[in-house]
């Protein structure tokens, strides 16, 4: 289970005179659960984006399997096996719950069959979407709406999910609860690349971390050294150094 | 409104049955704007219904785009000032008939719209509609100062020859079964869309641009062709305006007016829906005529203070437009009464 899926390599991304990633290299195992931490403006997102193929790089490389994404477009991306939860959940909300799981997969739209077989998986893993496949998304709370999200993201059987802050606004009682349907996807052999800024929340529950800042990659390592880590605790966690 | 073509394609059954009545009603309707527009003797009236049927077309086109898409263009005007003069240009130079120069000109709109719209698409609202505003005033200037080709500031005049074969009558019911069966391919054509990919898209895209690019929604592609569309349909617009008014000039085919009545009557009936912007026209075009007639000339401009009063109440109350409350109002009679059926 060792396999590396997602190698990214020196990456630099600027936005016009903007660096934002100023070398970035970071690796997904299969079936990994990895998080990417960082303050604003850090270039968590946009390393996303950029594996995503929303962005493209200035330079470097990024490897799925061992094959070049950087170069694909954003279906081609998708098809390979990578999907995303994007930040804020943004489900679309004036279509229903059903419409809104059928359009993960829209790029592989004519494979109807399948997509049955799909729509039934995802209900399998989360159940409580199977009463509401009717109801409009936007009609639905902040947590269920990040459920619809990752279901969505779920629909083309990907073998890595990246995920854009889900915790981000909801209370704390959801939070652990979308953390733990977090791990249930990865439970199902499904590699999670999150992005937080709540650094103990994804420290509390990832194998590795990766801490980004200002397009830097300054620490990485397993999640539990992290925790314990000097420079991690006093800018990360909110805890003075005892110096 | 939520109707699309995947959930079409797992519940066919269901789909089915209301797709047949919905083809049924748009058949019957259909029909009888024929027959009326055949039928009508009154000049004033004919007139009327061409003014409601051109309005129509063209606020169902802009629906494409606005509507549909979310996009608030407001350029408009430059397809429908492409449409008249390429007709009309192709005819007084080149003795084309301007049933096929309707066509080019449909084309050569299309075409600038894919152009603009590659560079202009990729923007968001306000700037999107800016530079659709900017185009019009563009291709405006461009034909203000061609004298040799448009004529300039005084325009081109079409000179009123009947003969069919060039696009041009004896009797106003012909333009108006033109003008009729224009409405009828807009109108077709926004309510398959709606049921197929593309209009799916459209209301995918509008809803979350973004979400929809990260599910691998071709964003630009979906958004290029509903504006070619929108466009062309537009231009058709332009040259049966100028069959039928017999001049055309920067003002009254390039304005901006012309574009922001687009999108109010488009707005006024309710967005993004497939007979919403019929509405719009109606309500706009009667509505007008009516107050011209009521206060004459000195008060000329009257109806259009009320109308943009009409709009600024929809957009505070009803934002689903005459359409949605027509639909709400249903509801409630609906649930009072406990009868009927909710489907809309």
């Amino acid at each position: 289970m060792d396999q590396v899926l997602l190698q990214i390599n020196d990456l630099h991304v600027a936005y016009g005179e903007l660096r934002v990633l100023q070398g970035v290299s970071l690796q997904v195992k299969a079936g990994e659960l990895v998080s990417l931490l960082g303050g604003n403006g850090s270039g968590k997102s946009t390393t996303q984006k950029t594996i995503l193929g929303f962005v493209r790089p200035t330079s470097g490389q990024i490897l799925f399997e061992g094959e070049r994404l950087d170069t694909l477009s954003i279906p081609e991306i998708i098809r390979k096996g990578i999907t995303m939860v994007p930040e804020g959940r943004r489900v679309f909300p004036f279509m229903a719950v059903r419409e809104n799981l059928l359009l993960g997969a829209w790029v592989r739209r004519n494979e109807r069959a399948e997509l049955k077989h799909d729509l039934e998986r995802v209900l399998e893993l989360f159940p409580i979407l199977r009463t509401r496949l009717n109801q409009l998304a936007g009609s639905m709370s902040g947590g269920e709406q990040q459920i619809v999200a990752m279901a969505r993201a779920l629909m083309m059987r990907p073998k890595l999910v990246l995920m854009d802050e889900p915790t981000m606004g909801l209370a704390p009682k959801l939070v652990d609860e979308v953390l733990e349907l977090i791990q249930t996807v990865n439970r199902n052999g499904i590699a999670v690349l999150l992005v937080e800024q709540n650094a103990r929340t994804a420290l509390g529950f990832t194998d590795r971390a990766y801490v980004l800042e200002r397009g830097r990659l300054v620490i990485e390592g397993p999640s539990k050294d992290l925790l314990t880590n000097e420079r991690v605790r006093s800018a990360y966690l909110g805890e003075l150094s005892q110096a | 409104m939520n109707t699309n073509t995947i959930s079409t394609r797992i519940q066919p059954s269901l789909q089915a049955a209301s797709l047949g009545r919905t083809v049924t009603l748009w058949v019957i309707i259909v029909g009888a704007l024929y027959i009326t527009a055949s039928r009508l003797t009154d000049e004033h009236l004919v007139d009327l219904m061409f003014q409601i049927m051109l309005a129509a077309s063209l606020a169902g086109a802009w629906n494409i785009v606005g509507g549909f898409g979310g996009q608030i263009a407001l350029g408009h005007a430059a397809f429908f000032g492409i449409g008249a003069y390429t007709s009309t240009i192709l005819f007084q130079h080149y003795h084309l008939t301007p049933w096929i120069g309707m066509l080019a000109g449909a084309l050569f709109a299309a075409l600038l719209a894919t152009l603009i719209g590659a560079v202009t698409l990729r923007l968001r609202g306000p700037f999107f509609a800016m530079t659709t505003v900017a185009f019009t005033e563009l291709v405006r200037i461009i034909v203000k100062n061609w004298d040799s080709l448009t004529g300039g500031t005084r325009g081109l005049w079409i000179p009123w020859e009947p003969n069919p074969w060039n696009f041009s009558f004896s009797d106003r019911n012909s333009y108006l079964l033109v003008a009729v069966t224009l409405a009828v391919l807009v109108f077709s054509t926004t309510a398959i869309m709606a049921k197929t990919k593309l209009g799916f898209l459209l209301n995918a895209l509008r809803e979350d641009a973004d979400a929809a690019r990260s599910v691998g929604v071709k964003a630009t592609r979906a958004r290029l062709i509903s504006f070619a569309i929108s466009a062309a349909f537009v231009a058709l617009g332009g040259t049966l305006y100028a069959q039928y008014s017999l001049s055309i000039d920067p003002t009254s085919v390039l304005s901006f007016d012309i574009s922001i009545q687009m999108a109010l009557m488009s707005a006024v009936g309710g967005l993004g829906t497939v007979i919403g912007p019929a509405l719009g026209a109606i309500a706009a075009v009667t509505s007008s005529s009516l107050l011209r007639g009521w206060f004459g000339g000195e008060l000329g401009a009257l109806h259009l203070l009320l109308y943009g009063v009409l709009f600024i109440l929809v957009m505070l109350y009803a934002r689903g437009g005459l359409l949605g409350m027509a639909i709400n109002v249903k509801k409630r009679l609906t649930r009072r009464f406990g009868q009927g059926q909710s489907d809309v």
